[in-house]
């Protein structure tokens, strides 16, 4: 792989009806895909909460995902129209916090979109790869649970 | 669709829409509004008598727009249910008029030459067609939409018409009977009083009005000059009510002079209506004006009303801006006098009729705007002149005209002789004790009911509100009668009734394409010098030619004019025109929602010349031409009436097109196909098909196609890209013909334009309603393209037809047995499961702040009693979007909990 | 609760989809070392008919309560897994998921790495059934009422097939008469006959 070795660990939330399902297609469509991915599996992106968030980046997360319907096509109305509110604050938390926020990132991908999911994960992994791994000093005292 | 209509387990309600669903999957509750048919269903035969004296003519909508259809019709002749319908809306104009007078209905009446009947059609809402046809300040003038046109119609003129030529000869009517034995007392015998009294006592009841002074009418009578509402006019009005049994007590003022007081009648009448009006005038507040010479404008015209003699100067200023400074003014012309208006604002905040200051500036008043006497000057105890200031104007005030202010060292001198002050009245409320008073000098009343503090005890009009204006005033004796009636019959004086009507910018009426301009007509007005030197009334009335030319203007917003004459002409009593919308309540386990599509409308692609020929038809018109019930009886002919000898037919009209929609509409190739064998088959006219490809994709529609080729067809595979309307006539179609690979052209008689399907404009609307999602080209999504084409998101909700995309019937009807069945296996199963995967809320961290209730895209959590969350399971469909919000984690999706996540979480990075 | 936690774990083969990429038996000595696993088995397809009985017999021999499957997406075979613990008398939702196929099998060329995130997933599924609690479905009466919405010919289609199965429905329609744009069609197709 790359030439210092750096491997970077990304965490990503994908809503069960469009974007888990774009994985999925990525899959049967036999895509090739940074092993670097962990997917996690939520109902809707707005089930995506700071915690999460935080909690993936404490635990070993070199940067985090969160993938959801299109806007207009969420499974549930407009599940998704509050992650796009959440997400761009949670990115200026995280620069107080002294985390790159380009760690986190939000897009979409419809259960269709294989080669448009191949192209973010790829995409985010070089990215994250680029910033380096995530030192955080703090990541154990901040990690209460 | 007669099987539907007659079918023992199918409720139809027509001409009804659902407003309002909650619940969830077999436990629904659906809210359904019915309009008002204004025709009772069970009794309406379907005769047809009814539409016989309509005179109002509206495009049928079944026609499209091909030919008319009356405001009551029935929409064609198989109509289920085969009742009728009275197309009503609201009208600016009716809206508008304080008194709610149905205007388009005399409008129309007079239209056709039926004076009498708009006369006795006014008279159902007021005495005063005469008066207020004269002196009326006509708001709904204002309002009218045929202002967009180029002027608002002369309803004013047209209802004064409607009393000059009706009244005179018909004949007095018979005393009223008495239904009830109450009495009431009304004081005052103005506007407000009278028309108070007119409802009174044809709803039954005695009515005895008491009047201060020698004459009755208020400032009808007192008030407004001669030249504008000449006597006989209002006396004969007043003759007409009295005739009905109201009595009137002349010279009796209450509760001074020896009249009886406010107790007396209260304690003789079982209700009392004050309406004493506003006579008493404003002072001037300035230095002289105790001098000779400074007269008020009440007292003038009152003065010159009675007959009595009045002395004024050879200059005369008038102060004030309204319409009794307009009156003294004009008064004072005409006994002689050079007459000068003084008024601190400027014109446009003038709040005269402004007809009435053109009037008065015509006839050679003068007029100082933004000017106020500061001080009467005067020598020997004679007045010499008036010294004012000039004021400009600053901020707005309360009432939103600018405030006037005094300019510094600005003042003048006018050298006048007589100085007449309109700056405003008050009523006269020292008699009438035990009543309340604002701070304004007014009686306290109602604004809607009119009710005051004092057990039975009414008022209205200038009394209330302050110098107003005399259709107010109706306004107010009508809302009075009505409460009283209400009052004395123990019913509640509110419920039921409607305060607020629409607004008249609330109200959308779509102006006819293609309108052509008509000038609105004015009355004649007396000679000039005439004017000046006499009382004789200024206006001269509408011709009857004048009259119906101006009704003829009226562009029937409302449709329905409320005329009564299908009232008349129904034998079955089916007709209400009072009836109101109602409101249904279900209770369902399962929706299925087939709400069709829209027709595209080819004016958005100007390029096919849609609505500059007659010859150019869409689809659906075509249909209804070579339909037998249609405007031709199914003759195929152009607009000239000639069967065409050449047709050209094109495709994709609207459809798969980048410019109006990408979709494919799947019916039209069919259709075009079928209109092509129909114009081949009974006109023998030379065809042209213009098409893209052709998309017979159904069972025997390939055999279909191949028939119509050797109908002999011309088929041109190239999109028809322009129709041109020629000169004479002809209709030039021009395509690129991709078999050839060039342009052509066909000039023909006719072209049939293969209108396409699109969504219906209030999909939105309908989608939010049932929680349904919506496809990029509009329609509803179903659940799952292929696997799951009827169900939607929201379970227990099913589409069908061309709600959810374009379809023929053969298609339309097989994706609706499919929802049908999808239906019947939900209620024949009884049972829904509903699953566990839902949020639930830890009281004890919950801390009411509601965030959840905001982010819970189903409404499914509200704040209980106790202020905590609670989610209704049935609407939670599991998302966890409230997980996310609640900044406390008292709410916990069940299977996607934050302990569960975390451990996913933190289990992949280890 | 006092109940002590017996977890299950079945790596899928899927034939060769997932066994071609991922060494299945190192996952498999993987997930036997986590805590609370009380079993670890692979099968060339666990949600064929042995498959399912493997687990069965688990839950019936050796106690297991929860169970984490890694195989295909759980788009595919979640509520087939489901239905195997309610047969055999485990609440459904103590079943948790691994998708070592569309996540890692066929979408990882180098066999190591996609060994190593299957691993990962197989952990974190593991780790996820230890916190799942059982849930029960409700069930609610369903109003033996239809409404349709719309009376042309869809509305009319669907109300006529319900009224005749012997269900009341409420057909609303927004126009004083049922009909729709079919009743302004003169010859319909492909019969060409009238439409009303």
């Amino acid at each position: 792989m790359s030439g210092d070795g750096f491997e970077p660990r990304i965490v990503a939330f994908l809503c069960n009806w469009c974007s888990y399902a774009g994985a999925d297609t990525a899959g049967v469509s036999r895509l090739e895909l940074p092993p670097n991915i962990l997917p996690v599996r939520v109902m809707c992106s707005g089930r995506v909460s700071a915690e999460m968030v935080l909690k993936a980046l404490l635990s070993g997360a070199d940067g985090v995902l969160v993938l959801g319907c299109h806007i207009g096509d969420c499974h549930y109305g407009s599940g998704n129209h509050r992650t796009v509110k959440r997400i761009p604050l949670l990115r200026r938390l995280m620069t107080y916090m002294g985390i790159e926020p380009d760690r986190l990132r939000l897009d979409w991908v419809s259960g269709a979109e294989a080669g448009h999911f191949a192209k973010i994960t790829t995409e985010f992994v070089e990215a994250v790869r680029a910033l380096g791994p995530l030192s955080l000093p703090l990541r154990e005292d901040l990690d209460t649970g | 669709m007669m099987d539907a209509g007659r079918h023992p387990n199918i409720e139809l309600l027509s001409y009804s829409a659902v407003v309002d669903v909650q619940g969830y999957v077999g436990n629904f509750q659906v809210r359904v509004k019915k309009k008002p048919r204004y025709i009772d269903l069970t009794k309406c035969t379907g005769c047809g008598e009814c539409v016989k004296e309509c005179p109002v003519e509206v495009d049928s909508e079944f026609e499209v727009g091909l030919t008319k259809r009356k405001a009551i019709y029935r929409p064609f002749a198989q109509a289920i249910p085969p009742a009728f319908v009275i197309d009503k809306r609201p009208s600016p104009c009716k809206s508008t008029c304080p008194a709610h007078i149905p205007v388009q209905g005399y409008i129309a009446l007079i239209g056709q030459g039926k004076y009498d009947k708009a006369l006795a059609l006014i008279r159902e809402t007021t005495a005063f067609v005469g008066t207020l046809g004269r002196v009326c300040h006509h708001p709904c003038e204002l309002e009218c939409k045929r202002k967009d046109v180029e002027a608002p119609l002369a309803i004013c003129a047209l209802k004064r018409f409607a009393y000059d030529v009706a009244a005179p000869t018909a004949p007095p009517p018979a005393p009223v009977e008495r239904v009830y034995g109450e009495k009431v007392a009304i004081v005052g015998t103005g506007p407000a009083g009278l028309s108070a009294a007119y409802d009174l006592v044809r709803m039954g009841y005695g009515v005895t009005v008491y009047e201060a002074l020698p004459v009755a009418g208020g400032m009808l009578a007192v008030g407004i000059p001669a030249y504008r509402l000449p006597k006989d006019v209002l006396q004969q009005e007043i003759d007409y009510i009295k005739a009905l049994g109201v009595e009137i007590k002349l010279n009796t003022p209450i509760g001074r002079d020896g009249g009886p007081t406010l107790e007396d009648l209260r304690r003789d009448y079982d209700a009392v209506f004050l309406a004493v009006g506003a006579h008493r005038s404003r002072q001037l507040n300035v230095p002289g004006e105790d001098l000779p010479g400074v007269l008020h404008s009440t007292d003038f015209l009152r003065a010159l009303n009675l007959g009595q003699e009045v002395k004024i100067g050879k200059r005369v200023a008038v102060i004030g801006g309204g319409n009794a400074a307009i009156d003294a003014a004009r008064s004072a012309l005409r006994l002689g006098s050079q007459v000068t208006i003084v008024y601190r604002r400027s014109r446009a905040e003038m709040p005269a009729i402004p007809a009435e200051v053109d009037a008065a500036e015509e006839e050679g008043i003068a007029f100082h705007f933004l000017a106020t006497p500061v001080r009467i000057l005067g020598e020997n105890g004679r007045m010499t002149a008036m010294e004012c200031i000039r004021m400009e104007l600053g901020a707005p005030d309360e009432s939103g005209r600018r405030r006037p202010v005094p300019v510094p060292s600005s003042e003048f001198t006018l050298e006048v002789d007589t100085v007449i002050v309109s700056i405003g009245q008050q009523p006269d409320l020292a008699p009438l004790a035990g009543v309340e008073a604002t701070g304004w000098g007014t009686l306290t009343a109602d604004p809607d009911t009119m009710a005051t503090p004092v057990e039975g005890v009414f008022a209205g009009g200038d009394a209330v509100t302050g110098p107003a204006s005399a259709v107010w005033a109706v306004a107010a004796g009508k809302r009075a009668a009505e409460s009283i009636h209400r009052y004395l019959r123990g019913l509640d004086l509110r419920q039921g009734r409607v305060f607020e009507w629409p607004k008249a910018a609330d109200i959308q009426v779509e102006i006819p394409a293609g309108i052509e301009k008509a000038a609105r007509r004015e009355m004649a007005a007396l000679p000039m010098a005439e004017r000046k030197s006499t009382f004789k009334e200024v206006e001269l009335g509408f011709t009857e030619e004048e009259a119906r030319a101006e009704a003829a203007r009226c562009l029937s917003c409302a449709v329905c004019s409320e005329c009564q004459e299908c009232v008349k002409l129904c034998e079955a009593k089916a007709i209400d025109h009072n009836m109101r919308e109602e409101f249904v309540d279900l209770e369902v386990g399962t929706i299925i929602v087939a709400t069709g599509f829209a027709d595209f409308d080819p004016t958005r692609l100007p390029q096919y010349s849609y609505g500059r020929s007659p010859n150019i038809l869409t689809g659906m018109e075509f249909e209804r031409l070579t339909s037998a019930g249609g405007p031709t009886g199914g003759e195929i002919l152009t607009a000239e009436g000639k069967v065409p000898e050449r047709v050209a037919i094109i495709h994709c009209v609207g459809s798969r097109d980048v410019n109006a929609n990408r979709h494919c509409s799947r019916v039209c190739c069919m259709y075009a196909l079928k209109h092509a064998h129909l114009v081949r088959e009974m006109t023998g006219a030379e065809v042209y098909e213009f098409y893209m490809d052709m998309r017979t994709f159904g069972k025997g529609y390939e055999e279909f196609y191949e028939r119509v080729q050797e109908d002999g067809v011309i088929f041109v595979r190239g999109r028809g890209t322009e129709v041109r309307v020629r000169e004479d006539g002809k209709l030039v179609v021009r395509a690129e013909d991709t078999n050839l690979g060039r342009p052509v052209s066909a000039t023909v008689d006719m072209v049939i334009l293969g209108t396409g399907m699109e969504a219906r404009p209030d999909a939105d609307q309908v989608a939010r309603l049932f929680g349904l999602g919506r496809t990029a080209d509009g329609f509803f999504a179903e659940a799952h393209p292929k696997l799951r084409p009827v169900e939607t998101n929201t379970e227990g909700v099913f589409l069908a037809g061309t709600c959810q995309g374009p379809r023929d019937v053969p298609d339309t009807v097989a994706h609706a047995s499919a929802a049908a069945a999808q239906a019947l296996a939900l209620m024949s199963k009884g049972v829904v499961t509903i699953s566990p995967t839902v949020s639930h809320v830890l009281t004890r961290f919950c801390t009411g702040c509601g965030k959840c209730v905001l982010a819970c895209p189903y409404n499914a959590i509200s704040l209980n009693g106790d202020g905590k969350a609670e989610v209704n399971a049935a609407l939670c469909k599991g998302c966890g979007t409230c997980a996310a919000a609640c900044p406390s984690d008292a709410i916990v999706p069940l299977h996607f909990t934050d302990d569960q996540l975390v451990a996913q979480i933190v289990g992949v990075l280890q | 609760m006092s109940e002590e936690i017996r977890i299950g774990v079945y790596i899928c083969q899927c034939g060769i989809n997932i066994a071609a990429t991922v060494d299945v038996a190192e996952v498999v000595q993987f997930a036997s070392r986590l805590p609370n696993v009380v079993v670890a088995r692979d099968y060339k397809y666990t949600c064929s008919e042995p498959g399912q009985e493997q687990i069965k017999h688990d839950i019936r021999e050796l106690d297991v309560n929860r169970v984490v499957v890694a195989s295909c997406t759980p788009r595919m075979h979640e509520v087939t897994f489901q239905r195997v613990l309610d047969a055999a008398g485990i609440n459904p939702y103590y079943f948790s998921m691994a998708n070592i196929r569309e996540h890692v099998s066929w979408v990882t060329r180098d066999k190591s790495q996609a060994t190593e995130k299957a691993k990962h997933l197989v952990k974190s599924a593991v780790d996820r059934v230890r916190w799942q609690e059982p849930l029960f479905p409700r069930t609610e009466k369903v109003i033996d009422k239809a409404l349709v919405v719309g009376g042309g010919i869809a509305g009319i289609q669907a109300a006529l097939t319900i009224a005749d199965a012997g269900y009341k429905v409420y057909l609303v329609e927004k126009e004083p008469s049922i009909g729709g744009h079919m009743a302004q069609l003169n010859k319909t197709f492909p019969t060409l006959d009238c439409s009303t």
